[in-house]
């Protein structure tokens, strides 16, 4: 039976963070943290510790950088969109010390000799990785509503590790990709919300947005997603 | 802090350094010493290892020691240097590398020279030491060859 191989998300690894080092390109910063994922989802295919942190380590890294340029393409205005702007620029500076980092390094050199995996052990693995997203859509069906944001958060990182899983063993990954974007969605606007919060808390300010964002995700995203996605 | 300088075990020769596995016996032994380390009651709070094969293998074999997170770090296969004594922070990390820079660090650690071959770390070896990791400001707690595991006959 063929050995699985991470080496096209490595090339893509790799790729993607010598374009975000020399242009700071949000897409290519962005296509670096999805890379990071689905190798560490390689990873846990294959039940390898070592690496997976330096992995979660570039996706956080680079995550700030994207959240900000999503809630961007809004094109939000006024000091909250002046704001937001500054903090973006900020963030893409944070991201370029991360890009430079030995760290990064050291880690796109030992990707490079990562074993390739049994495709029974990862189809075995994957198998536990959808149980696990049915356990969390129960979890998260089942929330009482102060919890169900975290377990919204917890579904859409179950789907995402089930989706990526899938692909790597050519398995359907439809099922988890709807269930991703839609938990995504909500998530958007509760990272929006966090925005907010943070803007309020350094401009002095304060306003009702963020509790009537959170309200939209309980009140209207949520029923959407357990109507629909899954 | 305590600083554990782990040697790689055991690994194959290679034409590519950086891409040669461990070998079997490689693993057995270290798999031994990483036993004996436990019933020491040795655990770490951080991992930093090199980016060589032979490295990540053996810092692999240390995951169920490890209560905290692994880093990888070209740092640890070069000569020992000001950036990776910043890199040393908690309260009990192990650094998986190799030689001379391990016995380099080491004796940079405890004399405040960077002098190699002061101590002899086999493959798979462990050193201990104590204090702050900085140039002369540790002490060396002890050192465990690998034969002494596998004369215990752990596994």
């Amino acid at each position: 039976m063929a050995r699985l191989t991470l080496t096209p998300q490595l090339e893509h690894l790799r790729a993607s963070v010598e374009a975000a080092r020399s242009t700071l390109d949000v897409e290519a910063i962005h296509q670096a943290r999805v890379a990071s994922r689905r190798l560490r989802v390689f990873l846990s295919l294959g039940d390898v510790h070592v690496l997976h942190d330096d992995l979660r380590w570039l996706a956080r890294g680079l995550s700030r950088v994207r959240d900000l340029d999503v809630v961007q393409a809004e094109g939000l205005g006024g000091d909250f969109g002046h704001w937001l702007r500054a903090q973006h620029e900020a963030a893409r500076v944070d991201a370029r010390a991360v890009l430079e980092h030995p760290r990064l390094d050291g880690l796109l050199r030992a990707l490079a000799f990562v074993e390739p995996l049994s495709r029974r052990q990862a189809e075995a693995r994957r198998e536990a990785l959808v149980d696990e997203v049915e356990a969390a859509w129960g979890a998260f069906r089942e929330a009482p509503g102060h919890e169900v944001l975290e377990a919204l958060h917890r579904l859409r990182r179950r789907a995402r590790s089930a989706r990526y899983a899938s692909e790597w063993v050519g398995a359907e990954t439809a099922p988890f990709r709807r269930l991703q974007e839609a938990a995504g969605a909500a998530c958007d606007v509760i990272a929006l919300g966090a925005l907010v919060r943070e803007y309020e808390a350094q401009a002095s300010v304060t306003s009702a947005d963020a509790p009537q964002l959170e309200a939209v995700v309980r009140e209207r995203l949520v029923p959407a997603l357990l109507a629909q996605a899954w | 802090m305590k600083l554990y300088l782990v040697r790689h075990a055991i690994a194959e020769d290679g034409p590519d350094d950086d891409a040669r596995a461990l070998t079997k016996e490689g693993v057995a032994r270290f798999r031994q010493q990483v036993a004996l380390l436990e019933r020491l009651d040795v655990t770490f709070d951080r991992v930093l290892h090199s980016p060589k094969k032979r490295a990540v293998d053996t810092a692999e074999l240390l995951e169920r020691l490890c209560e905290g997170d692994f880093e990888v770090t070209p740092l640890l296969a070069t000569a020992p240097t000001d950036r990776l004594l910043e890199a040393c922070v908690g309260e009990a990390v192990a650094l998986v590398g190799h030689e001379p820079h391990l016995s380099t660090l080491l004796a940079w650690l405890v004399l405040g020279e960077k002098v190699a071959g002061k101590v002899e770390l086999k493959k798979g070896a462990v050193a201990c030491l104590d204090g702050t990791a900085a140039p002369g400001q540790m002490q060396l707690t002890w050192l465990l060859p690998p034969r002494v595991a596998r004369r215990a006959g752990l596994d």
